[in-house]
């Protein structure tokens, strides 16, 4: 069966896509960059028109990743859902459970108890550092950094120790769920996110000595694919991208959620709006984030890691064996679901690379009767045109890098 | 073991506070009072219906009405709801970096006799509502007017339909359904239909590929 479609849109022609006067077009070239180039972060395809090695004009070409995430959320339960978010932003895993639980809990009107709540600022807090240092290596490496990539890998391995201790899994965690967490934070958490709060500090240090004063790193960043922050504002950009241009925007402070307004940490915000602010505000938001761990770490409470009602929550599995009630949610939970109230909420978190939305719509049954993920990288890569023409070639590089996209999020 | 603290109930949520919602709905009253159609607020967020024509007008207005400075377009995403009428909800998400204030704009537009509607686009408001549009455009074929370059941003060029609507299935369109074909043993060739794939070629023909099994490769 094929859909009839009546408004079938023209193929995006090159061509078209590049139109320009005559003066220009006699000589410019039209070149791809992607969607197989290495650093495009995935499958980003750019259009780029040249003259000579300036960027005259470029378009983005997204949608290589895309998976339907969206309409495949609307067939699976609330409960089932959660794992789609995982695959959204890979670099980010534990910060999409996040946004997709608290929208989820929000249409169900529950709060999730304080140990709960804070362990869960600590994860995606840690979470924000290793996609931060995911970033910084690849980022240096476009740049030709290579010592960079390989010291960032080796801390992002300690905190994805963590969440393996903590879920079984280094990367795809969905250890954060609607309720609560999981299971319950295993013995050794503590002592290994101690530990690594004693060491990054210092490697911290490491990378600011081999980059931040830097000649060639300065020479390939500073005053490289600038954006004022009127524009910023105006193309949507939300996260470092937003900030680095001066802008004091970051919705854990401005709209604080899941507790945020308990902790104490500071916004790093840039002037310039070029790559190197990018740059240094995430290096100053790792700090921060430490911070916040340290905090979230001390303040930990002991007690309940979800909510009771096992209605939204498994039973414990032992009880499922030996408690008729227990085994019946277990039943409802796995093959039906819960069902919020019918409602719509919007929940807006601050991910590693932006601002991430989830806009929930229920009608009462056990499935998501839409979920729409305003995912930052999308947002942000539409301001990508505006920083790179009239910049070098290589530049983009370096633009594409700052802005830290994830096509797992952009195309979803 | 559970201990008994760990089945102490949910608290529930505290309704967050949300204080330029009013005066925010005051102003669109006020500024356009015939189109506001409701105001519904749900667990602290505050959605003001608006009259598909008076859209564009109040976007502008939002944003440059000096209390509450609506500079940030957050999100524009639309839902299908094939037994209604009008079928779509448009959705507008806006936030105020100065003032903190925020609110969600709603418009229903299509239905029966409105296969390929049309809304007014706010680019010229927010430019960030450029490709939220071409998402929406490409995934549910809602048309919007006022603007250039309207093209598929996510789906191939040459695709058919547009996915996110209720009636376009989970499975596609280009494989039978269901595209597993039920459980066919392996000695056994597959049903017909069942198994093959479409080739989209790029002057939007359809090619049938071959089917693989069924020559005998096991």
């Amino acid at each position: 069966m094929q859909l009839e479609d009546s408004a079938r849109p023209a193929a995006l022609d090159v061509e078209e896509s590049v139109r320009l006067d005559e003066r220009t077009r006699r000589d410019t070239m039209t070149i791809n960059m992607g969607p197989q180039h290495p650093s495009t972060h995935g499958v980003l395809r750019l259009i780029l028109t040249l003259d000579g090695e300036t960027i005259v004009k470029a378009v983005p070409d997204i949608g290589y990743l895309h998976t339907g995430i969206e309409k495949t959320a609307e067939a699976k339960s609330y409960f089932k859902a959660l794992v789609l978010t995982d695959r959204m932003d890979y670099l980010a895993p534990l910060a999409n459970n996040y946004g997709y639980s608290l929208a989820v809990e929000k249409l169900l009107g529950i709060d999730v108890p304080a140990k709960a709540r804070v362990a869960r600022i600590a994860l995606v807090e840690l979470q924000r550092i290793a996609s931060h240092l995911v970033w910084l290596g690849s980022s240096a490496l476009d740049l030709g950094a290579q010592s960079v990539f390989l010291y960032c890998f080796r801390e992002r391995e300690l905190i994805l120790d963590i969440f393996e201790l903590c879920s079984g899994v280094r990367m795809m965690t969905s250890y954060i769920m609607p309720g609560g967490l999981q299971a319950d934070l295993p013995p050794g958490f503590d002592a290994k996110v101690r530990a690594f709060l004693e060491l990054f500090p210092k490697r911290l240090s490491e990378y600011h000595d081999l980059l931040t004063n830097n000649r060639l790193w300065i020479d390939r960043t500073k005053g490289i694919a600038p954006i004022s922050a009127a524009d910023a504002v105006a193309f949507g950009c939300s996260g470092p991208t937003l900030r680095g241009s001066g802008v004091v925007y970051d919705v854990r402070k401005a709209f604080p959620y899941g507790g945020y307004e308990q902790f104490d940490f500071d916004i790093p915000v840039g002037s310039n709006g070029d790559v190197y602010d990018r740059y240094l505000i995430r290096m100053l938001e790792m700090e921060q984030s430490l911070r916040i761990i340290r905090q979230a770490m001390d303040a930990l409470p002991a007690g309940p890691w979800q909510v009771a009602d096992h209605k939204i929550v498994p039973p414990p599995k032992y009880e499922v064996s030996s408690n008729m009630e227990a085994l019946i949610h277990h039943f409802k939970l796995y093959t039906e679901g819960y069902r919020p109230p019918a409602g719509e909420v919007y929940v807006r978190t601050e991910s590693p690379k932006g601002e991430l939305g989830f806009y929930v719509v229920s009608d009462g049954s056990a499935k998501p009767y839409r979920m729409h993920v305003r995912a930052p990288s999308f947002a942000n890569l539409q301001a990508l045109p505006k920083m790179v023409e009239g910049m070098l070639l290589a530049d983009v590089v370096a633009a594409i890098g700052s802005i830290d996209i994830v096509l797992g999020e952009v195309d979803r | 073991m559970a201990d008994q603290t760990q089945l102490e109930n949910a608290r529930p949520l505290a309704t967050p506070v949300n204080p330029l919602a009013e005066a925010t709905v005051a102003l669109l009253t006020d500024r356009f009072g015939a189109s506001v159609r409701s105001v519904v607020e749900h667990r602290g967020e505050t959605t003001v219906l608006l009259a598909p024509t008076a859209l564009v007008a109040a976007c502008q207005a939002l944003r440059d009405a000096p209390t509450l400075r609506y500079s940030l377009l957050e999100d524009i995403t639309a839902v299908d709801w094939p037994e209604r009428e009008p079928r779509y909800d448009i959705i507008y998400q806006l936030v105020s970096i100065e003032t903190r204030a925020s609110i969600r704009l709603k418009a229903q537009i299509g239905g029966e006799d409105d296969p390929d509607p049309e809304i007014a686009s706010v680019m010229g408001v927010w430019p960030a509502a450029d490709w939220f549009e071409l998402e929406i455009f490409d995934l549910f074929g809602i048309r919007f007017t006022g603007r250039d370059d309207l093209r598929r941003l996510l789906m191939p060029t040459d695709w058919a339909g547009h996915p996110l609507r209720k009636d376009y299935p989970l499975t596609g369109f280009a494989l039978p359904d269901p595209h597993w074909g039920g459980q066919t043993p392996l000695d056994q060739p597959l049903p017909p239909g069942i198994g093959q794939l479409t080739l989209r070629t790029s002057d939007g023909s359809e090619q049938p590929n071959l089917n693989r099994r069924s020559e005998g490769d096991r």
